[in-house]
């Protein structure tokens, strides 16, 4: 308990070293006159600037705590006093209705929730893949890393920085309680535009759409990205109101800096970024000349580009892997099939039938059954209200546009994230106009909006008990790592048994706990079908001393006695169907293998001459020294999928992160292995609520 | 036909479509 205790308040310190942050940054631009606004662009400006100082200091190997932690402190005093004079004066409103006083309190649970279900070890299964294992590995190794075998680290990494901040500053708890404030933040942006412009009533029926409802709870306690892009959004689409309403130049550059900033959180926030601001030209059309577009897109783009011309740098690809590719094809197949085991298909007639299928059958689309109704019952009937048309008409058309690349991309639910803001906003335009059509549409409303917080309540309330016993001290963290992640028996074998200098390939995603250097053996990092000579080759660049695979992945196995490995263990393990419900997979088995000494010792370099991809050269060896590069079989893959080629395209090597969500286990699951293996795993659970897939699919 | 009339049938079939969402997935754990 005393552990939570301090984890949030050391949330509250980063919270104010990106107030403080912020300040600094933003000191040139001109107050917009309201506090809350004010507070909030700071705090989102101040994160930025961490995420891009941590991205900046990982680039140069200066990963640090004894760097991290004195520069945080000396911001957050400094956020402390800017906070201080930001609200002197400020009262809390002491005069809301009844409902509305049960709004906010209903708000308020929610965030004691969220605090709860944060406060225990991570266990959603790409934190463990990536999210929060990316920025483990940085913070061991002082710097960025490239890990080319989970291709989601290539996404912008704007939030797994900050996650990294949070390793810096104490430990992986600390670094999802950076995403909690993200989150917390994003809703406290909807709360106060939605306040601003239509009052408070609107306010709390927002930010009641937006995070009262066990998916939001899901989004924002599990380490994701999400909320980053909630944050960001929100903040950009409020800061362009102001810019609409006051014509000033500062508006309307905090509000491309924060489109930016959703662009490099991930892939899909580049495409929210370019929509909103195409809903913005046509509302704006009239002030629309080349001054306030540069405006706009000077801040955008200095704070997305370093994510895509680093991608560029190490893979040829600023959106790598997508549209120009690069993962070889057994990679490809894993992740399209990953993409499309979310949904209900891509048809013109599921398309029409999306609508029912949110509402009445939405677990497909991951964990969809738990969103709140209210965004698609009440958004549209925002058209009936006496608000002006044309920036509802803007924001649905963008809204839709989205949501079609949505739909014929990954079809996982949260990657709806971006339309959250505007869309919760927009349900709270519905709400209050069908309460203002005659007693029934009052009577309709108050019940469903009624009905489906009680039961969204009741529902979050059964998904955070789950985390009370641990997060209280009453179940240690094995017991409940045990409990609510896949496999993780075989995770505490290997933590008990192996020597200290260990380097693990994992058959499975949920990579985080192993304590020693780990990666996922997936067909990004080596194809099944690879040879002795490529197999070994594999093991040498990547220094691996042991393997823990499924007993059932004839690949691999195959590809551990081309080098030469034995079997030292059998471990019985069980998937994690459901972490609230307690419900297990049967039981299966790992084999762990140690391969022989003579092959571990090569230091694994620079990537091209280890990997022996000769071409691949090129930038890379331009690169600051430490970066670890470990790319190379996806540069390998790149180098042979691709003709397409520029020199540069081969190269791949560095390290960064990146990527947000998408598909994992599946991916390299399915195409690992016998059809048995790949089965069974493809419904592995994740560590969260019930089927297991991990995300794959991101981009829209 | 009224467009409030069209909107609160709207949101009475949505719910009840969700209400047979929440229905069967407390079938599911019973």
């Amino acid at each position: 308990l005393l552990d939570s205790a301090a984890h949030v308040a050391l949330a509250a310190l980063t919270a104010l070293s990106w107030l403080g942050a912020g300040s600094l940054v933003l000191a040139p631009l001109r107050s917009s006159g309201d506090r809350i606004l004010d507070l909030l662009n700071r705090i989102g400006a101040g994160a930025l600037a961490f995420a891009l100082l941590t991205f900046a200091a990982g680039w140069v190997g200066l990963l640090y705590a004894e760097a991290y932690v004195p520069l945080a402190a000396l911001a957050a005093s400094s956020g402390l006093v800017a906070g201080a004079r930001l609200l002197r004066g400020a009262r809390l409103p002491v005069d809301l209705s009844r409902w509305q006083l049960v709004l906010a309190a209903l708000l308020g649970l929610y965030v004691v929730l969220a605090v709860v279900a944060t406060a225990a070890p991570i266990s959603s299964a790409d934190a463990l893949l990536y999210h929060a294992a990316g920025p483990e590995l940085y913070e061991q190794r002082h710097r960025l890393v490239e890990t080319p075998w989970v291709w989601h680290s290539y996404q912008p990494y704007t939030v797994e920085l900050l996650v990294t901040d949070g390793f810096l500053l104490w430990d992986s708890v600390q670094g999802a309680f950076a995403v909690l404030l993200l989150g917390l933040a994003g809703l406290a942006a909807v709360v106060g535009a939605a306040g601003r412009l239509a009052g408070r009533a609107a306010a709390l029926l927002a930010g009641a759409v937006l995070a009262a409802a066990p998916f939001a709870l899901w989004t924002t306690s599990s380490t994701f990205v999400e909320p980053g892009l909630v944050l960001t959004m929100a903040l950009a689409g409020w800061n362009l109101v102001e810019f609409a309403r006051r014509g000033d130049a500062a508006s309307l550059a905090l509000a491309g800096l924060f489109a930016g900033a959703a662009a490099g959180i991930k892939y899909q926030g580049a495409l929210a970024a370019v929509l909103l601001a195409a809903a913005a030209a046509v509302v704006l059309r009239r002030r629309l000349e080349p001054r306030t577009a540069l405006v706009f897109a000077a801040p955008a783009v200095v704070v997305a580009l370093p994510w895509y011309v680093k991608n560029a740098v190490l893979t040829g690809n600023p959106v790598y892997p997508f549209v120009f590719g690069g993962l070889n094809p057994e990679a490809e197949r894993a992740a399209a099939e990953s993409y499309e085991s979310y949904g209900q298909g891509e048809s013109p007639l599921d398309l029409l039938l999306l609508p029912v299928r949110l509402l009445a059958d939405a677990d497909e689309f991951d964990r969809g059954e738990f969103a709140s109704p209210l965004y698609l019952l009440f958004a549209p009937l925002a058209l009936l209200g006496a608000w002006p048309r044309r920036p509802l008409v803007a924001t649905w058309a963008a809204g839709l546009v989205y949501l079609l690349a949505w739909f014929f991309g990954s079809q996982q639910l949260r990657f709806l994230a971006p339309l959250g803001p505007a869309f919760a906003f927009l349900a709270a335009l519905g709400i209050l106009a069908l309460t203002a059509q005659r007693r029934v549409g009052r009577a309709v409303t108050v019940a469903v909006v009624t009905g489906a917080l009680a039961t969204g309540l009741a529902v979050s309330l059964i998904y955070t008990a789950q985390f009370v016993p641990v997060v209280t001290g009453r179940e240690s963290e094995r017991e409940f790592l045990t409990e609510k992640t896949s496999y993780y028996e075989g995770i505490d074998w290997l933590n008990r048994n192996l020597p200290p200098g260990a380097r693990v390939a994992i058959g499975h995603v949920f990579i985080l706990y192993v304590d020693r250097p780990a990666l996922w053996w997936s067909s990004d990092a080596l194809t099944t079908t690879a040879g002795p000579s490529e197999s070994r080759r594999f093991f040498r660049r990547y220094r691996i001393t042991h393997a823990q695979i499924f007993d059932r992945d004839v690949a691999r196995i195959r590809q551990l006695e081309y080098a030469g490995a034995r079997r030292i263990a059998r471990v019985t393990v069980h998937a994690v169907t459901s972490r609230t419900l307690a419900e297990i997979g049967p039981p299966e088995t790992v084999v762990v293998y140690a391969l022989p000494r003579a092959r571990r010792a090569r230091p694994a370099t620079p990537s091209a001459q280890a990997s022996g991809v000769s071409s691949a050269a090129s930038s890379r060896e331009r690169r600051p020294a430490d970066v670890l590069n470990a790319g190379s079989s996806a540069r390998l893959c790149r180098a042979a999928a691709s003709a397409r080629a520029s020199p540069t395209g081969t190269t791949k090597p560095f390290t960064p992160s990146s990527t947000s969500s998408r598909a994992a286990p599946t991916a390299s699951v399915a195409t690992s292995a016998s059809p048995a293996a790949a089965a069974s795993l493809s419904t592995m659970p994740q560590g969260s609520e019930r089927d297991g897939r991990t995300n794959t699919s991101a981009c829209a | 036909v009224r467009a409030s009339t069209v909107a609160v049938v709207w949101v009475l079939v949505g719910a009840a479509l969700y209400a047979i969402q929440i229905l069967r997935r407390l079938a599911e754990l019973a």
